[in-house]
């Protein structure tokens, strides 16, 4: 095996068993706030919590069907985890909006940018694993 | 064109102009930890690590976007710039963690803090969010790595392609 293919599925094998663990993780988080701050606390932490959550599930997913070698799955679970994170991230910046202080807007527009660059980042990630499995079909049906 | 491309083609512009905003931000930070650390003051010493290896890591990723954009994403720089970012970004959430802390100490050493700036950081950092957004920002850097793999990959399928016909 070269270093590449190497690299490449201890990176995946890594991120698979990250995506759990931090899965569980966040489970016992929100039990042990809970218990700190109780049952008033729980839709707050949960909308808080939420993209996160989901885009690792995703991403565990898409780990998953790596290692099984179901390739056409992994695009669309990297693009549902882009989309959940840029919800997570645009959702709380819009709301200035409804209080239209140009102050709030401006900053909250430039912390948009930056927090925006895994959402946006993992949707061109999957449009390139698109590209690429395109590529490697092609070679599949010319042989 | 495929959609996946066009798609690609109009994302790639954005991601260059936020990594290029993030490598200046990074960048005069670079440039505060340095003076701050020539005048021996402490805070220099404690963020200059975590400064230089995000920094490493945005520049290889900008480097990446750009070559991408130019050339391609089957383009061989572009899966081994990607890898260099993945394996210095990795480093990125682990080193943030002793640096905040760090930071935390110092400015309550010093009595900069008020009551309301405080960051109480152990139960802020075990409240579920935070949590989960470290894991998210650790498992993105292993995408890229992973993503270099994969297309590296597809280049070589592709060059198998061309010497065929």
């Amino acid at each position: 095996m070269t270093l590449t293919p190497l690299l490449r599925t201890r990176a995946l094998t890594c991120l698979e068993r990250l995506c759990q663990l931090g899965l569980l993780l966040g489970t016992a988080a929100l039990i042990y706030g809970l218990t700190r701050r109780g049952w008033s606390a729980l839709p707050q932490m949960l909308l808080g919590s939420l993209p996160a959550a989901l885009a690792l599930l995703f991403l565990w997913r898409a780990a998953r069907a790596s290692r099984q070698g179901n390739l056409s799955v992994i695009p669309r679970e990297v693009a549902l985890a882009g989309v959940a994170l840029l919800a997570g991230q645009v959702v709380p910046a819009l709301l200035p909006l409804v209080t239209a202080d140009p102050l709030l807007l401006a900053s909250s527009a430039g912390l948009l940018v930056f927090s925006s660059l895994p959402g946006v980042g993992l949707l061109a990630f999957a449009a390139v694993l698109n590209v690429t499995f395109q590529v490697l079909r092609d070679e599949e049906l010319t042989v | 064109m495929t959609r996946s491309r066009r798609l690609l083609n109009a994302l790639l512009p954005l991601l260059i102009v936020a990594t290029v905003l993030i490598l200046t931000v990074l960048g005069v930070l670079l440039i505060g930890d340095l003076l701050v650390l020539s005048y021996g003051d402490w805070p220099g010493v404690l963020t200059l690590p975590w400064t230089v290896v995000t920094f490493a890591g945005y520049w290889f990723l900008t480097l990446a976007l750009v070559v991408a954009w130019r050339r391609g994403p089957l383009c061989s720089r572009v899966s081994s710039h990607l890898s260099r970012a993945g394996q210095w970004l990795f480093w990125s959430p682990l080193l943030l963690i002793p640096t905040v802390l760090g930071l935390d100490r110092l400015l309550t050493v010093r009595g900069w803090h008020t009551d309301s700036s405080q960051m109480h950081l152990p139960g802020e950092s075990f409240s579920p969010d935070v949590l989960l957004s470290m894991v998210v920002s650790v498992t993105l850097p292993l995408l890229l790595m992973a993503l270099s793999g994969w297309l590296d990959e597809g280049r070589a399928s592709l060059d198998r392609q061309r010497t065929t016909i």
